[in-house]
């Protein structure tokens, strides 16, 4: 046996050498972080795109202007009604929440 | 636990991913945990509460990131490239590690015929690696303790690939040079 067989036998014998648990496993399970919540990673772009998406209406339920008006406006180029501009803004908002959202992939 | 057909790393990996089944991951820790534990007792010169911390550190970090497991890889080459990056952090912390090659070249002819008594022989090996460089140590530790081929091992410590080699060498020739006259007093 050549002296590389040798110490490559011991290197080998060694790291093959079984270790006793010893409640490692518990231990480790035990500081296991909760796992990221996969299943419902939809959640979080759909609560902020929803809650843009609400707050425009709101804003213009609140500023009496007609949402699907603004949004007529803005496609027949009406300039800048307060419909139009209430679009606008409500796009703006999800504009705004998408980036966000993509930022933080 | 009862294991009627032991599943393969594989299908416990994505037990993990599609059903967020802990118990599968805690038979993946069971089964893998020492050779983790003891390549970095090797690595952290035999320090075992280390080596124990940067095991645990390693399956957990392995846990958050299983789901960039690449399943053409093995798990365990995976799960030794977290090891070895969880050692040369904490090396980092405590002292510059250095994974650069030594100019201390010890000659090896290769070529001596001898075969040691495995007796006291673990011990004397525990020692003579703690004489290894760190570049070094992590080579032996991932091409004999992790069994990472060269080219593996390469790219699990981030150096060339002839680097590498030569740190394998280097830390072989140290090791017959610090083991070969104990086995001759042993004789």
């Amino acid at each position: 046996m050549t002296t590389n067989d040798w110490i490559e036998k011991i290197l080998r014998e060694d790291a093959a050498r079984p270790l006793a648990d010893g409640g490692f496993t518990r231990r480790v399970m035990d500081t296991l972080p909760a796992r990221q919540a996969q299943r419902i990673s939809w959640l979080r772009p759909a609560l902020m795109m929803g809650s843009a998406a609400l707050g425009g209406a709101l804003a213009a339920a609140i500023a009496g202007t007609s949402l699907p008006q603004g949004f007529i406006d803005i496609v027949q180029m009406r300039g800048l009604t307060h419909a139009a501009l209430t679009g606008m803004a409500m796009v703006a908002a999800m504009v705004v929440s998408a980036l966000v959202l993509a930022s933080d992939v | 636990m009862a294991e009627s057909a032991s599943p393969s790393d594989a299908e416990l990996i994505l037990a993990v991913l599609q059903r967020d089944d802990r118990r599968a991951f805690g038979v993946l820790v069971e089964r893998h945990q020492s050779r983790v534990r003891t390549v970095l007792r090797r690595l952290t010169r035999g320090d075992m509460a280390l080596a124990d911390d940067l095991a645990q550190e390693t399956f957990v970090l392995a846990w958050r990131n299983l789901k960039s497991f690449r399943f053409e890889a093995r798990f365990s080459t995976w799960i030794y490239r977290i090891a070895f990056n969880a050692w040369q952090s904490e090396a980092r912390k405590r002292r510059e590690v250095s994974l650069e090659l030594d100019d201390d070249v010890l000659a090896d002819d290769g070529n001596s015929t001898f075969e040691m008594p495995d007796v006291a022989a673990r011990i004397d090996l525990e020692r003579a690696m703690e004489a290894l460089s760190d570049g070094e140590r992590a080579a032996i530790g991932a091409c004999y303790y992790a069994d990472l081929s060269h080219e593996e091992a390469a790219a699990a410590l981030g150096m060339p690939l002839g680097t590498v080699k030569t740190h394998v060498l280097r830390a072989k020739a140290k090791l017959r040079a610090r083991l070969a006259p104990k086995k001759e007093k042993a004789e």
